[in-house]
């Protein structure tokens, strides 16, 4: 689906991805993590081309992203970036319809075809009932939901979200997650999110990218990535990793720092 | 599944419903510029001026006085309205309006040049006024932008523009008090005796700017959505946001070159077209130029009257109306939009 063929990326002229090569695979979710500052919103961003690479390329389902038309590639991915903006007037429906643009001929004529998309991304987000709402009156996890719908109008088949949890109550990050991975199971949607908490990628993510210093440090399955010995050479942390028997997925406890004590 | 189509028309209805308000508001305020002023025409007497032939004191009054200064009062107020509407989806930022970022200070420093220099090329003003207006947008643009246009970066720099902008053209009608006749209205903006001939003048530009700002309206709406998402919805985000200040100046320079400086219309208009309507550029921009017409005819009527038979520039009734209301969203507005 998407082939990373050694990408370079700086980042105000510094150097934060090297050489980077990967293949990530049709109908998977996939979480990027890393510590701050190496590199994997930078990566999200050359992904989705808000940013240029320095060398390297980036295909998409074989074809170069650089060559690729705009509206064409809107059809096939959608991002959603760290912290969207809207007018505070807009409200449900309005926004996700604007997910239809990359559809639309000059005119902007909506077909019912159009319509019954849109209320296709309401009903799969759970906002039929909020749809006339105002954006600006609805909770952080409610409004995630509706620019996640939006992205689901533009009928992608590679989604990348930044961070789609960050700014979101505990109880919010967990539903957001729960949906991303629905959409993954129930529309084959693949994945692609770059996450910070490594815990939550473990748990929702079949297959996790960590960056570190510039470079793809581990590429695999949550149980072979999250291990003490990446959480100490990637993180700096000693911890302790448990395995969830009911989710089948490993989870870490960290340890108190040795030089603290 | 009825219910919510409904719910969808209502919705629709209730827009048109208030553009039709706005309408009948903007043809109130046509009668009553046609027919207010220092020589009050009757209704009576409209109706006789447009049915005879007779060119008596009232049908000259009607027709080469009060008709094209109350429809060029209509076409800078479509102008500013849609400008300043423009403006503040461009730059994102509720406080973006020509007068504020020093787009129409840009425009008149042309403007006047043109006066002063080529006193007889009428036709070269509006053109001069827009490379004007052009150029300082860009400035501006490119003075407010650290990682997306600070909204108060972007005012403060509008100010400081504004401000040299201004005194550039002070020093220029200084010199020259002779080429600019009517120096303080042109400063602050005003109606006083335009003829068809000034009408003619920007018609065109209004015309023009205003269909292509109706037909991609929809871009805006996308343009609004910050540039990563806009550009992964396909849409080419530099190449557009280039071509809405070009159109934006366009706008705001055909009506400086008439009415010189006149602040507020692009500022008070879209916000409260905004806040009835809601921020559909497909019904802001209509909106905008619907209300902006009849604000401006309106306010002219009332700088009219107030002091009858004197008359005040239309500029100071709009900066009496402005200048709280720019306060307010400074107080407000400002802050919901950054939470979004």
């Amino acid at each position: 689906m998407l082939r990373i063929a050694s990408v370079s990326l700086s980042y105000d002229r510094r150097k934060v991805i090297t050489d980077l090569s990967c293949q990530i695979s049709q109908g998977r979710v996939t979480a990027i993590i890393g510590p701050n500052g190496c590199g994997k919103s930078t990566l999200l961003k050359a992904i989705s081309k808000n940013k240029k690479v320095d060398s390297g390329s980036i295909y998409l389902q074989g074809e170069r992203l650089a060559e690729m038309k705009q509206k064409k590639l809107a059809r096939l991915m959608a991002i959603l970036p760290q912290n969207p903006v809207a007018p505070p007037e807009i409200t449900v429906r309005e926004l996700i319809s604007l997910g239809r643009y990359p559809y639309l001929n000059w005119r902007n004529r909506f077909t019912s075809h159009d319509l019954k998309i849109v209320d296709w991304a309401l009903e799969k987000t759970f906002l039929l009932d909020l749809q006339h709402q105002p954006l600006i009156q609805m909770s952080g996890g409610e409004r995630q939901r509706t620019w996640i719908a939006m992205t689901l109008a533009q009928q992608p088949q590679l989604l990348l979200l930044d961070e789609p949890t960050t700014f979101l109550d505990i109880a919010y990050q967990h539903e957001i997650l729960e949906l991303i991975n629905r959409l993954n199971r129930e529309e084959g949607l693949t994945i692609v999110m770059v996450l910070h908490d490594l815990n939550q990628a473990a748990r929702y993510a079949d297959e996790i990218i960590v960056i570190h210093n510039g470079q793809i440090y581990k590429k695999d399955i949550p149980a072979k990535v999250v291990t003490p010995q990446t959480l100490f050479e990637v993180f700096n942390i000693r911890a302790k990793v448990l395995h969830d028997q009911d989710n089948n997925c490993p989870f870490f406890i960290p340890l108190t720092k040795e030089r603290l004590s | 599944m009825a219910t919510k189509r409904d719910m969808q028309h209502k919705k629709t209805a209730l827009k048109i419903t208030i553009l039709l308000g706005l309408v009948a508001f903007a043809v109130i305020s046509f009668l009553l510029s046609v027919s207010l002023g220092a020589y009050q025409l009757s209704i009576e007497d409209i109706v006789r001026a447009i049915m005879s032939e007779t060119e008596d004191l009232n049908h000259r009054i009607f027709w080469n006085l009060r008709v094209p200064r109350t429809m060029v009062a209509a076409l800078v107020g479509i102008c500013l309205s849609v400008a300043g509407a423009i403006l503040q989806g461009v730059m994102r930022n509720p406080l973006a309006s020509p007068n504020i970022i020093g787009v129409s200070a840009g425009a008149g420093l042309m403007a006047t040049i043109c006066l002063v220099l080529l006193p007889r090329m009428s036709a070269l003003l509006t053109p001069a006024a827009f490379v004007g207006a052009v150029l300082t947008t860009l400035l501006i643009y490119v003075l407010s932008w650290k990682n997306g246009v600070q909204p108060l970066r972007m005012v403060l720099a509008g100010i400081a523009i504004s401000t040299l902008l201004s005194s550039f053209i002070n020093l220029i009608l200084i010199f020259y008090p002779e080429r600019v006749h009517d120096t303080l209205g042109f400063k602050i903006g005003s109606l006083m005796s335009k003829t068809w001939h000034d009408f003619y003048l920007i018609l065109p530009y209004a015309l023009v700017g205003f269909t292509i700002a109706v037909i991609t309206a929809n871009r805006l709406n996308i343009l609004m959505l910050g540039d990563e998402i806009a550009a992964s919805l396909g849409l080419n985000v530099e190449v557009t946001r280039m071509s809405f200040i070009i159109l934006a100046s366009l706008l705001a320079a055909s009506a400086v070159s008439v009415v010189g400086l006149l602040g507020f219309v692009g500022l008070i208009v879209p916000h409260m077209v905004r806040l009835i309507i809601g921020s559909d550029y497909k019904y802001l921009f209509p909106g905008s130029a619907i209300l902006g017409a009849g604000l401006v005819m309106f306010c002219d009527t009332i700088s009219r009257i107030i002091f009858a038979p004197m008359e005040l520039p239309i500029g100071i009734i709009m900066s009496i109306l402005g200048v709280p209301f720019f306060l307010f969203l400074l107080k407000g507005r400002l802050k919901i939009a950054k939470n979004s």
